[in-house]
């Protein structure tokens, strides 16, 4: 699991939004595995920091109008709206917010936003503050050279420039062949021998803080970025104002390896090619 | 009291969202009533229609003028579907299924191979976009404004059925297309017409939910499925049905989502399940021979 979970980043913005927002939370969650995870991670952070969650409101994928839900969050009048929306659900959610200007009227958070999400939508359609793992312009070694690589590589397509995505994959990918160059093999087990507790510098990995993969979860701890629309674009594609970032450690979930059961190397099937 | 006034927003919003299932159950229950096509092209066409209008903006057209054009265009290329789905008519009815099925997929593949796989967004014009206060709640100006734009759909298509004789011939070919045809009526060319009015209502209803739901190749899911649930509620073939079927729709999907919000999408399946295990013809629709 290369990816940031709903944990890390719910761990990156609740302190943050409490203290600016406000104490009462109402969270909008995409039923299914993802969104409940996420909402259960806020749910937590939230009540453990002396927040209320005043609602819950469960959103079925592929809902496409959010009316009802944006009528009921104003009489409810929660101080943050913290959503687990994702996919096409999130792009509705936001166009219908946007629409009905309750982006100015409430604190909005969505723990985590991915770059093909929102890109090509325009500025206005992005609101509140979320969170990623990475940005194309972060200022950072080796990050221009990427974003020119990628443009180079890729002529034409839709996305002018890498978002965290295609950013995800390519170090994922990165770190799973330099594990098979290192095992000399392509054998599960080996590369997966290599992986664990694996230690990524951030130079590297273009993040602010060196990265690790977690040997009881199997996931990748990282850097946590916390981001807002950028009002002052350097050019049309710059859409994200990054506001902080957070290393890993701070946002670990910690509850994880308690609940992980990985299977065990001796019951895992090995193969060779 | 209290309960009532935070319900009575809910109910507002629930026929609003009622009219417009309507819109898109429109074109998909005139081409079913006719012409017993069960068109699974409509949410593709829906889509269509969305794009050419994006594209007509693109070109400096108005938002007016687009809204227009894009059903002319979309009309247009469903009659060139009409002509494909000929050869079926008198077959077994699965031949036509297929074939609009298979459309569906050839013009969301179009649609990505012409505007590509990214969200668009159908701008609307400024006076329709932003926010207005009512009962002390923000509600989306557009979304009025899309609501009224059904009711217009509806009142025109009811009076062009009603009060034009070439809405009386649709009629009669859905009563007894054999009647029609032995009164020297040319079928052939009714067909062609109610199909590319049909697909033109597609459009319309893409146009109009486009800025509520986006712009995206797949959004045609997102109608399809309703329209065809929406015709069956309110009685194949039955104008009034759909209409009527849309809005009850509207409304139970709209205070399921504000109280019970886990099944605000199930509640229209249940619906539907509740009234056809009592009224197996929908709402509105004839009683067969085996019921009489």
């Amino acid at each position: 699991m290369w990816d940031g979970n709903g944990t890390n980043f719910a761990h990156a913005i609740v302190k943050n939004a409490m203290r600016a927002s406000g104490r009462n939370w109402l969270l909008l969650t995409n039923d299914y595995v993802w969104g409940h995870n996420t909402s259960k991670a806020t749910r937590a952070l939230v009540e453990a920091n002396g927040g209320k969650i005043v609602d819950e409101l469960m959103v079925p994928q592929n809902t496409r109008d959010f009316t009802s839900y944006l009528l009921k969050i104003q009489q409810m009048k929660p101080n943050v709206i913290a959503a687990a929306v994702g996919g096409d659900d999130i792009k509705a959610l936001r166009q219908q917010v946007v629409q009905t200007k309750l982006d100015k009227s409430f604190a909005w958070i969505n723990n985590q936003q991915d770059w093909p999400d929102v890109y090509g939508l325009g500025p206005d359609a992005i609101f509140g503050v979320f969170g990623t793992s990475w940005y194309y312009r972060l200022d950072l070694p080796g990050v221009k050279e990427f974003v020119a690589k990628y443009q180079k590589t890729y002529p034409g397509v839709q996305i002018k420039v890498p978002g965290n995505v295609f950013y995800n994959g390519y170090v994922a990918t990165r770190e799973l062949l330099r594990c098979v160059e290192e095992a000399g093999t392509t054998n599960n087990l080996a590369v997966i021998r290599k992986l664990e507790g694996r230690k990524m510098s951030a130079a590297d990995r273009m993040q602010h803080h060196d990265a690790w993969i977690d040997p009881a979860t199997h996931q990748c701890q990282q850097t946590i970025y916390m981001a807002s629309y950028n009002d002052k674009p350097a050019e049309p594609d710059d859409i994200f104002r990054i506001l902080s970032q957070v290393p890993p450690q701070d946002v670990a979930d910690a509850d994880a390896p308690k609940n992980c059961k990985l299977e065990s190397y001796a019951a895992t099937p090995s193969y060779e090619q | 009291m209290d309960f009532l006034l935070n319900l009575l927003p809910h109910l507002l919003n629930g026929v609003s969202l009622g009219l417009l299932f309507a819109l898109i159950a429109l074109g998909f229950m005139l081409i079913v009533g006719v012409m017993e096509v069960i068109n699974l092209a409509h949410g593709s066409l829906f889509a269509l229609g969305a794009y050419v209008a994006i594209t007509l903006m693109g070109w400096k057209v108005s938002y007016a003028m687009a809204f227009l054009l894009a059903p002319l265009l979309v009309g247009a290329f469903g009659m060139l579907l009409e002509l494909c789905l000929r050869r079926t008519y008198g077959k077994d009815p699965l031949y036509g299924l297929l074939l609009t099925f298979g459309a569906a997929l050839v013009i969301e593949e179009l649609i990505r191979l012409v505007w590509g796989s990214n969200e668009k967004q159908l701008v609307v014009p400024e006076q329709l976009s932003g926010a207005m206060l009512v009962g002390g709640l923000l509600y989306a100006k557009y979304r009025v404004f899309a609501s009224v734009a059904a009711i217009g759909m509806i009142l025109l298509l009811w009076l062009f059925l009603e009060k034009t004789p070439y809405g009386a011939m649709i009629k009669a070919g859905a009563h007894d297309s054999e009647m029609v045809r032995a009164l020297g009526i040319n079928l052939p060319k009714l067909r062609l017409f109610v199909f590319a009015l049909g697909t033109a209502l597609a459009a319309v209803a893409g146009i109009v939910l486009a800025p509520i739901w986006g712009v995206r190749p797949h959004m045609g899911v997102d109608a399809v499925v309703p329209a065809f649930l929406i015709i069956v509620l309110g009685g194949v073939g039955s104008f009034w049905g759909a209409v009527l079927a849309g809005i009850m729709v509207g409304i139970v999907v709209g205070l399921t989502g504000a109280y019970a919000s886990e099944w605000s999408l199930l509640s229209m399946y249940l619906l539907l399940i509740a009234l056809v295990t009592f009224r197996a013809r929908g709402l509105f629709g004839k009683k067969t021979a085996l019921e009489n």
